[in-house]
């Protein structure tokens, strides 16, 4: 970096506590909604700004009351802390249903009532024959194949009862659904409408009777169908209310057969109610073979015979236990943060409060146990059962004609019987999605048992996307091409029992070919589940393909990523043939180094950045190998931001250098090059700080001035040892060698420990010598002793996570594209994203560049900086009493630290790498910055029909600035680095070859920096200058809002200044146009234009 | 084609700006103290910026260690403009002593002992005030009556800015390490001699009362104390402090029993005020708001 100026940020430094306040305050309300100010203003004590609490002795030591013990004692044993329990009564405040709400949904849902018992009857009609149904409606289910015999007629329900979470009071807001069971009376249905979807084909035709009636009413604002939990097969009808209350609640309507209709013994798992012979117009192949059992048909007939008594079931185990209502409450936000509770096969609010009714028949749960503790003790069981290996039940009967749960485990991944003992609840939860859940339950309560101050924001409050949850995504797309992969697979008898939806039919086998392939990469795999449409009711169904995309989420493991190597077995093996099988042309027969021939696959890659991304090359070779799906289909997000990394090539990894001579002066004496003004300017080249502490001794002097000279001389000594001994070129200053070896340059500092406490000392007028930090041992503390810790630490994390240096480098090209580098540090930027891997709550440490970046704007966009230190625990040093002591000093000094303040172990008070800038201005920018670009960036990657164009968010706005430098290319010597790489660039003094060098390069000389330090020194009091150091072509100018109020005349406030005369008064303003053509001047030769932009302001 | 971020302003304190009423033409002003002399880089330069200039007074019973009458009170100099040019520009006036540009005001001459350039990083120039000391009364009075423009690069007199600068500027920080040798020689030769003398000094009086008949005690007698530093001090007080810890008994007494019992409710009780504060703050944020 050039050389920053230093005095100019000093002074911005100076003045801040006082501003921030009103400009964190004032900006971060802009931001959100006007509704918020009110309470804003009403409620929160020195306007959102924590306080230290200071409590009266004597309120401190007051006798307790009863109840207050009481409730000291509840949260003792029933919440986590009284913060948690505060928290979690507050949002279960804000998702329950209202009282006044309730009402008015009651009144609906008898509105709706009335009206469905009011639906004129039908003649009977053969199935087929579906001309009876009036124009404006479509049957709401595909009906393939069309032919199916039986016959229907309409007749209003026998029953109308309302099912679900709505009586339980267990519904949260927002989205109120209501589910309602019609029963359908028994003329309706005939025997054997089990078989072949007649059942299913009834259902729908009830519906779109219903659907073509209650649409004519006024009462409701939105009539439309929709697909029950996303299962193909069971159509349900969605009535909203007319008019305001129209998001107010949605009333579901599932029509279910009469009790008793359908005898359990024939939809049991193992039997088969879709026929080959039907379905596929021909009987399974080879004559005689048993047909094919539809376990998951039989399960979507089953439920809904079950409706209401698993309904009554929930009502006596929840009935008046307000703490297990609060726990399902809870438990179904857990759920949603997760996405995991909504399309076929999610973990839905009913399944988690099935499982809270299993835990209480088991025990693990008491009626009178807290919403918290519930919610643990389900994460808990989550964490521990796994119910793709040992399914459980809530039938008690030890009836001998039920099912062992082993025939579920043949034909569900995932098994949790209800109370029948024929219904598995979790038919439709693939075993990926249940390893989801088990693994977010699990590092829920790693961080319920970490005793963090902020479990409850980050279970409860932290969405988690795909998108930022994956390292890396991959979206199928068309989904039409599952079709073909289902008949590669040969999966025709699970497409007959899932009525054709081969998405679903699809998923797990393909989930099961990933994983085995991945393998040791992969640590989980998740898949979207197609989101549940809804569409009108003279419309004609969704097709299966219309479900958007198939998103795929991998989990890697840092540890196994980077292998080019799958090992097989030995050739003579018989598992030899298997592998062959699997990995396809891929596998080929090597020899080891132990002499071991195997069956191997080495995938190429070079690069570190391309071995990151192996999986693709694994995950496109078996899809394409296995199913048919060609890579065009395969879209694959990992590794898209690499190419703006790979631009900063010159800076990391350094290359050795190799300048031409002749684009050079020489300077003779010191072997040094110059830069040529009638050339480009030539290479940056930085070199790289070494620190060189020398031995403790008691010859060093006891002087500042005098330790400075000592260094100087050891510089000189080092230099002239270094090149009699070595043969390296050296080049000493009174502060630093610099070091040419093998192309590369480094800086070495020699640096004396006891310097900055001698720096430090001050002698009181008795003598007393005590130890005050001044600026100039801060600085040299800084650099000296901090720099190397940290540098050894982040080192340490790197080796611990490669993606590190991935996503820090990827933020602070950000930071700086978006021109703001100049108010970070590199340090701070580091400590950051160090955070997003020391503390990855709730996700799981990053292992790629593109997600961790992700979470960097989301950090960054999120984190109330004013009101909480960001402790970056490195090395795990600090105890959780540690983090408290941090947190409490931090409130009671609030105001003297910087607005941005990042601690360390090694740094619990003063935040040292954030002294210095940002601003609150700057920083509020990079939040409001970050929080645009976040969802743009994430709406491009989860795109399936690409990413578009990924540098848009790197792009910086600049219909901001008062006013733009343009920089000629000729003299930004790291133009090449630029987000947009410009196609050609100037020769910049560099041979491509390497060959011996015996001339000291030009170093560290960077003429935008040398021109932004020169304007800060002469207008920083004026305006702010925004650059982008790595090959940015414009300097952003912003006047300060101050800087145009007219001044009194005094020696102080003339700098760029004139006087003019405002009615009797001589005044200073700014001398606009003299400074404008100074930009010019100061740059002369760099600077392009200066564009004026004179409408935004007036002098 | 190429996309970027929309974004609103900055922020509403940096769009807003104060009404200023529209003030007459700029034009420098004759009732002001300071007299307004014109000051461009050169002849290519539309606008200009102005050099405030008056006689260098003080109140009576202030010191100043500049000459009075005889110096001119410079203001708003700019950047490019150094001590050379304004010798220059204003040795019209009279013959200039010396020129002196500073950051702010100084009535003090600063110290004339060169400033190593070895160790000091040479300063970036932003606007400055200069004292221009002229040999006679006159120049001042002649200075004051300049009409301007001054120009501060001509053809026979060219300043160097923008690349031409940074190059030279680079060259010059390219320094020749044998000077830097001689320079830390004599330096540390000097101090040596320096220390040398107060320790011959210390020796001399070790042990020797004064007229007082007091003696004082270092570090190198006989028997040497503890140095006086704050971290000493405290130090010794923290040893006293634990020691008189150890002997104290924990939870003997009924009454430590009820008092720690009472500390530990007043613990909570504060934590639950502090909890409370937070989350009222979390309310006014709207924190609650799972999605």
């Amino acid at each position: 970096m050039g050389p920053a100026p230093a005095g100019a940020q000093v002074r911005g430094a100076a003045g801040e506590p006082e501003v921030m306040e009103p400009a964190l305050e004032g900006t971060g309300k802009k931001g959100k909604k006007g509704s918020s100010k009110k309470r804003t203003v009403a409620g929160s004590p020195g306007e959102g700004l924590l306080q230290p609490v200071k409590l009266s002795r004597a309120e401190l030591y007051k006798e307790p009351t009863n109840e207050e013990l009481n409730r000291l004692r509840e949260t003792e044993s029933l919440f986590h802390s009284s913060l948690l329990r505060l928290q979690v009564e507050e949002l279960l405040k804000e998702v329950r249903l209202s009282e006044k709400k309730k009402e008015r949904i009651d009144a609906f849902l008898r509105e709706v009532n009335q009206r469905i018992m009011r639906i004129p009857s039908t003649p009977e009609t053969e199935l087929t024959d579906q001309a009876w149904l009036p124009a404006g409606v479509q049957v709401p289910l595909h009906q393939v194949p069309y032919a199916v015999k039986g016959c229907f007629r309409f007749l209003p329900p026998a029953q109308v009862t309302v099912v679900g979470s709505y009586l339980l009071g267990t519904c949260i807001r927002p989205d109120v659904n209501v589910d309602v069971a019609l029963t359908m009376p028994r003329e309706i249905l005939q025997d054997k409408d089990g078989l072949n979807q007649r059942y299913f084909r009834k259902r729908a035709l009830y519906l779109a009777h219903l659907a073509h009636h209650l649409a004519q009413d006024p009462l409701f604002g939105s009539v439309h169908f929709s697909y029950t939990n996303g299962c193909h097969l069971k159509p349900s009808l969605l009535l909203r209310p007319h008019g305001k209350d129209e998001r107010l609640v949605t009333v579901r309507l599932h029509p279910c057969p009469p009790p008793d209709f359908f005898r359990p013994c024939r939809l049991l798992p193992s039997k088969n109610n879709v026929r080959s012979a039907w379905y596929r117009g021909q009987s399974p192949p080879g004559n005689g073979s048993p047909e094919p059992p539809t376990p998951h048909y039989n399960t979507w007939v089953l439920q809904d015979t079950a409706l209401e008594s698993h309904m009554q079931l929930l009502s006596t185990v929840l009935g008046s236990a307000l703490g297990l209502k609060d726990g399902v409450a809870l438990l179904k936000i857990w759920l949603r943060q997760r996405e995991l509770d909504k399309g076929l096969g999610g973990f839905s609010g009913f399944l988690v409060s099935m499982l809270v009714a299993f835990l209480v028949s088991t025990r693990k749960i008491h009626t009178t146990m807290s919403g918290y503790q519930v919610l643990r003790s389900v994460l808990q069981f989550l964490a521990t059962t796994d119910l793709t290996v040992n399914g459980i039940s809530l039938c008690l009967s030890s009836d001998p004609s039920l099912p062992a749960l082993a025939d579920f485990h043949q034909a569900f991944p995932v098994v949790f019987l209800d109370s029948s003992g024929r219904l598995n609840l979790c038919a439709d939860v693939t075993a990926s999605t249940y390893h989801q859940v088990q693994h977010e339950a699990r590092l829920s309560m790693v961080l319920l048992d970490s005793k963090a101050d902020d479990g409850f924001q980050l279970l409860l409050m932290t969405p988690k996307p795909m998108i930022r949850a994956f390292d890396h995504v991959l979206h199928l797309h068309p989904l039409s091409r599952l079709q073909a992969a289902c008949h590669r697979l040969k999966l025709w008898p699970e497409l007959q029992d899932h009525g054709g939806d081969y998405v679903s039919a699809a998923l797990g086998p393909l989930t099961t070919l990933l994983e085995q392939g991945l393998g040791s990469r992969l640590h989980l795999l998740a898949h979207s589940r197609p989101p549940v449409s809804e569409w009108d009711i003279s419309q004609d169904p969704p097709k299966h393909r219309d479900s958007g995309t198939l998103t795929l989420g991998l989990l890697l493991r840092p540890e196994g990523l980077t292998s080019v190597l799958e090992l097989g077995p030995e050739a003579d093996q018989p598992e030899a043939a298997d592998f062959r099988q699997f990995w396809g042309s891929r596998s080929e027969l090597r020899r080891f180094q132990d002499g071991a021939i195997r069956e191997a696959v080495v995938w190429e890659a070079a690069s570190m950045a391309q071995k990151r991304l192996i999986p693709h090359q694994v995950v496109t070779h078996l899809l394409a190998l296995h199913a048919d799906i060609p890579d065009t289909c395969v879209h694959y997000m990992g590794g898209l931001l690499d190419v703006l990394m790979q631009g900063l090539k010159e800076v990391f990894p350094p290359a050795p250098i190799q300048p031409a001579y002749s684009f050079f002066e020489h300077l003779r004496e010191q072997a040094s090059l110059l830069p040529r003004p009638d050339k480009p300017c030539p290479a940056y080249v930085e070199p790289m700080t070494v620190i060189c502490h020398l031995e403790g001794s008691g010859q060093w002097p006891q002087d500042a001035e005098a330790i400075r000279r000592v260094r100087a001389a050891f510089q000189l000594r080092l230099a002239e040892l270094l090149t009699q001994q070595h043969g390296l070129r050296c080049r000493a200053t009174a502060t630093h060698t610099d070091v040419l070896k093998d192309g590369f340059v480094f800086r070495i500092c020699v640096a004396y420990q006891r310097e900055p406490q001698i720096l430090k000392e001050m002698r009181s007028p008795e003598g007393m010598i005590s130890l005050r930090d001044t600026p100039a041992s801060l600085c040299l503390e800084r650099a000296t002793r901090q720099l190397p810790l940290l540098t050894s630490a982040l080192h340490g994390l790197q080796q611990q996570h490669p993606a590190f240096s991935g996503v820090a480098r990827l933020a602070k090209r950000w930071v700086r594209a978006q021109l703001l580098g100049e108010g970070f540090t590199d340090e701070s930027l580091d400590l950051v994203a160090a955070a997003l891997f020391l503390h990855p709550e709730p996700f799981t440490p990053p292992s790629s560049p593109e997600v961790g970046f992700l979470r960097f704007l989301f950090l960054v966009s999120t984190f109330d900086w004013k009101n909480n230190p960001l402790i970056v625990n490195l090395n795990n040093e600090l105890t959780v009493e540690e983090q408290v002591e941090i947190r409490s000093g931090f409130l009671a000094t609030r105001l003297q630290l910087p607005v941005m303040v990042v601690y360390t172990p090694q740094d619990r008070k003063s935040s040292v790498w954030t002294q210095d800038g940002p601003s609150p201005q700057i920083l509020q920018r990079l939040v409001v910055l970050a929080a645009e670009a976040l969802p743009v960036l994430e709406k491009q990657l989860m795109d399936p029909r690409g990413p578009g164009d990924i540098r848009t968010v790197f792009r910086p706005p600049l219909d901001m600035y008062d006013v733009l430098i343009r920089l000629s290319p000729r003299h930004i010597p790291r133009h090449r680095q630029a987000v947009d790489s410009p196609a050609a660039s100037f020769c910049r003094g560099l041979l491509s070859e390497p060959g011996s060098l015996s001339l000291m390069p030009v170093l560290g000389y960077d003429p935008p920096q040398l021109y932004l330090a020169q304007l800060r020194e002469a207008f920083g009091h004026l305006a702010l200058f925004f650059y982008d150091q790595h090959g940015g072509e414009v300097i952003g100018v912003l006047w300060k809002p101050a800087s145009f109020q007219p001044q009194p005349f005094k020696a102080s406030n003339t700098k760029g200044r004139m006087v003019v005369s405002q009615g009797e008064e001589l005044v200073l303003v700014p001398n606009v146009e003299a400074i404008l053509e100074d930009f010019a001047i100061l740059g002369e030769g760099l600077v392009q234009a200066v564009e004026a932009r004179s409408e935004r302001w007036t002098v | 084609a190429a996309g970027s971020l929309h974004l609103p302003e900055f922020g509403a304190c940096w769009a807003l700006f104060l009404g200023v009423p529209q003030a007459a033409l700029p034009s420098p002003l004759h009732r002001c103290p300071h007299s307004a002399i014109p000051v461009k880089f050169s002849g290519k330069q539309q606008a200009s910026h102005y050099l405030y200039v008056r006689e260098h007074r003080v109140r009576e019973g202030t010191k100043s260690s500049w000459p009075q009458k005889r110096t001119l009170f410079v203001l708003n100099v700019p950047p490019y403009c150094t001590e050379e040019c304004l010798s220059r520009l204003l040795s019209p006036c009279g013959p200039v002593r010396s020129v002196e540009l500073q950051e702010k005001p100084d009535l003090a001459e600063s110290p004339k002992e060169p400033q190593s350039k070895f160790f000091q990083p040479k300063p970036i120039p932003g606007f400055q005030v200069a004292y221009v000391v002229f040999q006679k009364p006159g120049g001042v009075s002649a200075a004051l009556a300049l009409k301007g423009p001054l120009l501060v690069s001509t053809e026979s007199h060219p300043v160097k800015s923008g690349v031409h600068k940074w190059i030279s500027d680079y060259r010059d920080s390219v320094l020749d390490p044998e000077a830097l040798r001689a320079e830390v020689d004599t330096f540390m030769e000097a101090y040596d001699k320096k220390v040398a003398e107060e320790e011959a000094k210390a020796q001399e009086e070790e042990g020797v009362p004064d007229e007082e008949g007091w003696v004082k005690v270092t570090r190198r007698g006989r028997r040497p104390v503890l140095p006086r530093t704050e971290a000493a001090s405290l130090r010794v007080l923290e040893r006293e402090r634990r020691k008189r810890a150890r002997k104290e008994l924990l939870n003997f007494y009924a009454w430590q029993h009820r008092e720690t019992k009472m500390e530990h409710l007043a613990q909570l009780r504060k934590k639950f005020e502090e909890d409370k504060q937070r989350i009222e703050l979390m309310r006014a944020q709207r924190k609650f708001r799972p999605y």
